[in-house]
């Protein structure tokens, strides 16, 4: 009884036999068993082996029917194998990875023993006869990347949870909830790094407001005593220091942004993220991504500038035509919707700057054909709109972020209503802006799976990874060499 | 590319294994947005019957003689019942919800998850009632800010609702009976490359030919025949054959799947 609720079923496995003559003997005990299959084909069947007889049998079953098979002069190959046949046999071999991209394995059967080879037809010009090393499937292609039984840890008595680490996400197309599922999974997964990498602008900035604070404090400088104190030195230095300053923190956000991209979708293949090492790739890149992003803004501003000269052109003509210019009020909205259109079909630009390295026009392009065309068996089906809907989910997830971090303040201000103003507000502030770093990591991650999710829908770019055909594209040659 | 899925296994006191994906956090905020909308037209709706209910006997009672005590009394019998759809309407949805359709809302439905006890049983109506009134505490202005956290924090993906009522959201998966005994048949490998791309093919490649054959509509023609032809020739590498001339990869991929499924054939 203990061995028929065991959670072990094995795989059965015609691989040979001793010779043709045991073919019909084998063929009416498969017969027999399977309830009232032709003999004639099964013989037939047995012409070409391997056959998996099943997948699901007990431990009692699987070596009743092995037994009986093997007396028939059937090779049979049971997996896994029976404790007193493992005892005698030699361990199985898992079959080896093929490279990264390579799936583990999924199928019911825990372990898939290499079959011993075959006697196949002899091909008529043969090239050469490759090894069979032919394994049982999964019999469900349905779910072939959900595991279908886990060997899990056996609880004694009250019924509890267990987490299995075998069990595996991949890289599939996505529901937009799926996509935020994604976006939350490797927020959580990875979130000091993450934030790490969001968050050293931040620091920079505040580095500069306590240098600049601890000058005025030392020097006692205030507006009223800055003319009298103010030197053509001074003066010099703080022309020069504050645009550098400026540039230098827009810099590092703008680094900041590619570096949480690239970190983003190492994360997303499975890969290790480390700041320095997310920043130092953002370098290699960062005269094509600068560069871009000023194509993608001047690109934006023309067709804002384009909408408004229309909506200049169509006021006049509205004056000529009616008794008021206003009249061409009308066009505003689709006016406001040709700028706001092109920045979201051009919004991938940078993701593809930084992970594909394509750059300048060809990223623009690229971004906006991505954007285009229609999902399969998904809603909603246009690449457009997912972006938008997922945009305005997003808009209510960092609603529920900046409340999150406005809340405390909030709280604090009502119970200690004593404080200083300067006090609160500045408690105030730093919540604020750690809320919007927050609500900026999750956006920039969820658009990253986002760009992921269309490439696997419309390049197979998870099929390709997991055949190995691409990438180091994908990931930047060091960071391939470095993952093995 | 791998990594752990959020899956639970419960045992039964019978020993048997019930295995469930947790729902994530952005499909559980989804299929709340879906209920919120399904609850504001509830809304809209009973507002609108109760405003066209309170004109329609503004002007049915003058013409008909009808005591002020029972007008009085029929107008705070309306008041009640109207204050009763409204709480049903918004903190009744999901309970009602939830205990008659077996742990789902419309939300939930939608999006493929619903609600069990963390021993996997159905939820009762306690558990429903307990999770949806600590609902109040985790949406806190109507956007989940300490929902939110919570599910983030926790490994289980629950908010301060499911901690307290003990109970879980899943992933709603049909289960796929196991694949009837077939009969024995013979494979169609009157093909040499065919037979020996499969002789040489492992499971993860069969996988990913099935995925290609399965989402190849979707794909962009350019990448479609790419990848066709490109899994083709990782397939027949291995036998160091080569794909005949002339053929079509995706037809050639087509049988080599077949062929496959052929001989595993489960009898």
């Amino acid at each position: 009884m203990a061995e028929e609720q065991s959670e072990t079923r094995h795989a059965i496995v015609i691989t040979g036999f001793a010779d043709d003559s045991c073919k019909p003997g084998a063929a009416q005990i498969i017969a027999r068993i399977s309830r009232g299959a032709p003999v004639e084909k099964i013989i037939k069947r047995l012409d070409s082996l391997p056959w998996t007889l099943t997948r699901s049998a007990s431990p009692s079953a699987a070596a009743r029917l092995s037994k009986l098979l093997e007396r028939s002069g059937a090779r049979v190959e049971v997996a896994p194998p029976l404790p007193e046949i493992a005892a005698e046999a030699p361990p199985p071999k898992i079959p080896e990875s093929k490279g990264p991209g390579t799936l583990e394995e999924r199928q019911p059967v825990p372990e898939v023993v290499e079959i011993a080879p075959t006697t196949p037809e002899a091909p008529p010009s043969p090239p050469r006869e490759p090894e069979p090393d032919f394994r049982p499937i999964p019999s469900r292609e349905e779910q072939p990347l959900e595991p279908l039984t886990t060997p899990t840890r056996r609880y004694e008595g009250v019924a509890e949870l267990s987490f299995p680490d075998q069990s595996a996400l991949s890289i599939e197309p996505l529901t937009l909830g799926g996509i935020l599922d994604r976006t939350f999974h490797l927020c959580r997964r990875h979130f000091w790094p993450l934030l790490g990498i969001v968050a050293i602008p931040w620091l920079a900035v505040i580095a500069i407001v306590v240098v600049v604070v601890a000058v005025v404090g030392i020097y006692g400088v205030t507006h009223e005593s800055l003319g009298e104190t103010a030197t053509w030195t001074a003066i010099i230095v703080a022309a020069l220091a504050i645009p550098s300053a400026l540039v230098a923190i827009i810099g590092l956000f703008f680094i900041s942004t590619g570096a949480v991209i690239h970190a983003v979708s190492l994360a997303h293949l499975g890969r290790t993220v480390r700041i320095r090492a997310a920043y130092n790739f953002v370098f290699q890149r960062l005269g094509r991504y600068f560069l871009t992003s000023m194509l993608f803004s001047a690109t934006v501003f023309l067709m804002a500038a384009a909408a408004l000269v229309l909506g200049v052109g169509f006021y006049m003509l509205s004056n000529l035509l009616t008794s008021s210019g206003w009249w061409s009020a009308v066009t505003w909205p689709f006016l406001l919707f040709v700028p706001l259109y092109g920045f979201t079909k051009l919004v991938l630009f940078d993701k593809v700057v930084i992970i594909e390295d394509v750059a300048y026009g060809q990223a623009l392009r690229r971004s906006w054909r991505l954007l285009s065309g229609k999902a399969e068996s998904s809603w909603p089906r246009n690449y457009f709109v997912r972006l938008v809907i997922l945009l305005n989910l997003f808009f209510f997830i960092n609603i529920a972020i900046s409340l999150l971090f406005s809340t405390p303040a909030a709280l604090l201000a009502a119970l200690f209503p004593e404080s200083p103003a300067m006090v609160g507000k500045v408690i105030s502030q730093i919540l604020e802006q750690a809320g919007s770093v927050v609500a900026g990591l999750f956006g920039s991650v969820c658009l990253v799976v986002f760009y992921y999710d269309i490439r696997n829908r419309k390049e197979g770019f998870d099929l390709k990874m997991l055949a190995g055909i691409e990438k180091s594209a994908t990931l930047g040659d060091r960071e391939a060499d470095q993952s093995g | 590319m791998r990594e752990k899925l959020q899956t639970v296994v419960i045992e039964t006191p019978e020993h048997y294994e019930l295995q469930f994906r947790l729902a994530g956090i952005g499909t559980r905020f989804v299929a709340y947005l879906i209920d919120k909308a399904v609850q504001l037209l509830l809304l809209f709706v009973l507002v609108t019957a109760a405003i066209t209910t309170y004109f329609a006997l503004g002007r049915v009672f003058p013409r008909v003689p009808v005591p002020e005590d029972l007008i009085k009394l029929l107008g705070r019998w309306l008041l009640a019942a109207a204050i009763l759809m409204y709480g049903l309407a918004t903190g009744g949805y999901f309970i009602l919800f939830e205990y008659l359709w077996s742990g789902s809302t419309p939300g939930k439905r939608l999006q493929g998850i619903r609600v069990i006890r963390k021993d996997g049983r159905p939820i009762t109506f306690v558990d429903t009632a307990i999770r949806n009134i600590l609902r109040f505490v985790d949406i806190l202005a109507e956007v989940y800010p300490i929902g939110l956290v919570v599910m983030f924090l926790d490994s289980r993906n629950r908010r301060l609702g499911d901690l307290t009522a003990g109970t879980l959201v899943v992933m709603d998966e049909a289960v796929n009976a196991p694949s009837a005994p077939d009969q024995a048949v013979a494979g169609p490998e009157d093909i040499p490359e065919v037979r020996y791309a499969v002789n040489s093919m492992t499971p993860n490649d069969y996988r990913i030919v099935v995925r290609f054959l399965a989402r190849r509509e979707g794909l962009e023609q350019e990448h479609r025949a790419d990848l066709a032809r490109k899994l083709c020739l990782r397939l027949l590498a291995k036998s160091d054959a080569a794909l005949p001339v002339g053929s079509d990869p995706e037809l050639f991929l087509e049988r080599i799947a077949a062929s496959y499924q052929e001989r595993t054939r489960v009898l």
